[in-house]
């Protein structure tokens, strides 16, 4: 019987017309199967098809019969310690014990709602900053003329943001004094300016 | 390419003015019934099998909303007929009703502009829009086309005499039963969707003289609020917007990584390689 199922595949890459290789996509069901030649699910199988009378019963690991004894009083909940296989006693474990960690929100502003003001709020942004940027021609020259904090949309945080925020002013002075070269070690993030190794070049 | 300086295109007022505008969408449809009862997932690529509560396409629009106590004991019957006719192998014709729902680039009514009924006993009689129901495009104006309706149904089995009372029944816009009404000429007439100059919104004007038809304030009215500038804050559950605006957000020239080794403490010699291209 295994040898009618064996299919030769080819290692060369060659497709082949046996049907081994058009599968159904699920897997091909004989209605009423009972008999010697079972193909498909078996009857225990059954009980997960969907159907009218009797959907997919969640087979509870706690009151399937099939299922190991460890399992019958299975409730869900982790364990606190082992059982011991020498004693057979249940012995805790405190390092296994669930600990819940509330933060402290005392001073903490935000609540679990966000106010139906904020909408005309923004709303009233929009068109503030929009009517800037109609005054002014282009949105670059608009930002100047507005408030960071105010614009909305707010403004996008680029690689072009933080090269000016951390690397632009020295790169600009550099320049100007005439210096190239590395500038500070990315390392040194606290005071970039003072620890740069600047070697001085002529052009 | 040209770009315009306004990026931002404004909605139409039709597509968001209702009253339950904040209705969750997920609550809604549990009223509605037409959720999923089951889920017959992985069958190896081929789609899911879905059982429904009230299977959408038998789901049929009223004016009613779905969270009203008499909309939610219909829905809740006929899950039950439908999940009967289900187990009971019968067979169940699902409504397969054609929406009614107009485009909103098409409506143009809301609740407290006037209007006037083009049709019936009452032709010509002008009025105010209470009620406005987008589902079925359906509007109810406030002592027009109304039935003689009991107080109290089944008053008379308690000994009570019963009490009768005048009750609007809807009138439909798509079968153009109600028409606007041009608050400069008093006269009957249809409105589009203008762009203002400055393209920040847009206006209702009427077709006929142009002029525009402000919307009533009454439209902006929701479950939450009259207005939405007068909207009261719950202290213990809003966040202020003041609050809700501010950018806390610092940048800083860190990996994820790094800025959680500098919160614990722990000090790294090498930086990640940072290449050009």
């Amino acid at each position: 019987v295994m040898a009618v199922n064996l299919v030769r595949t080819s290692t060369r890459g060659v497709r082949s017309l046996n049907q081994a290789h058009f599968n159904a996509p699920w897997p091909f069901v004989k209605k009423g199967a009972y008999g010697q030649r079972k193909i498909g699910p078996f009857r225990t199988e059954k009980n997960k098809w969907p159907g009218p009378d009797r959907q997919f019963p969640e087979l509870s690991p706690k009151w399937n019969k099939e299922n190991p004894a460890i399992l019958h009083n299975y409730t869900g909940v982790r364990p606190e310690g082992y059982i011991d296989e020498v004693s057979g006693k249940f012995i805790a474990v405190p390092e296994m014990r669930t600990e819940i960690i509330a933060p402290d929100l005392t001073e903490f502003k935000l609540k679990p709602y966000v106010s139906y003001r904020t909408d005309v709020d923004i709303e009233k942004r929009r068109k503030e900053y929009e009517a800037k940027v109609r005054e002014k021609g282009s949105e670059a020259l608009a930002d100047l003329y507005t408030n960071e904090d105010q614009r909305w949309p707010p403004p996008k945080m680029t690689a072009e943001t933080l090269f000016e925020l951390v690397y632009a002013e020295e790169v600009r002075r550099n320049y100007k004094e005439g210096k190239y070269g590395s500038v500070s070690t990315v390392s040194d993030t606290e005071n970039p300016v003072a620890k740069s190794e600047i070697k001085e070049t002529t052009r | 390419m040209w770009l315009s300086p306004v990026r931002h295109l404004p909605r139409i007022p039709s597509s968001y003015l209702d009253y339950s505008r904040h209705m969750p969408k997920k609550y809604v449809d549990r009223m509605k019934r037409t959720i999923p009862k089951k889920v017959f997932g992985g069958r190896f690529g081929a789609p899911d099998v879905v059982e429904w509560k009230i299977h959408p396409d038998d789901y049929v629009e009223t004016g009613t909303r779905p969270w009203e106590q008499d909309m939610v004991n219909k829905n809740l019957e006929r899950e039950n007929r439908y999940s009967q006719a289900n187990i009971g192998k019968k067979f169940y014709e699902l409504k397969k009703e054609v929406s009614k729902k107009m485009d909103d680039e098409k409506w143009h009514i809301f609740v407290g502009d006037r209007v006037q009924v083009m049709v019936g006993k009452e032709k010509g009689k002008q009025g105010t829009v209470i009620k406005v129901s987008r589902d079925t495009s359906e509007v109810w104006v406030e002592n027009v086309n109304c039935v003689l309706e009991e107080e109290q149904t089944g008053a008379e089995k308690f000994g009570i005499d019963n009490s009768f009372r005048w009750k609007e029944k809807p009138l439909s816009v798509v079968e153009a039963e109600v028409m606007l009404v041009d608050p400069n000429d008093e006269e009957t007439c249809t409105a589009q969707w203008v762009i203002s100059p400055d393209g920040s919104e847009y206006l209702r004007k009427s077709t006929r003289s142009g002029f525009e038809i402000p919307i009533p304030s009454q439209a902006l009215m929701t479950y939450e609020y009259i207005q939405p500038e007068k909207y009261i804050e719950v202290s213990e559950k809003d966040t202020p917007s003041s609050i809700a605006l501010t950018r806390t957000y610092v940048p800083k020239l860190a990996t994820f990584a790094e800025e959680i080794n500098e919160h614990h403490g722990i000090s790294t010699s090498t930086r990640p390689h940072s290449y050009w291209y």
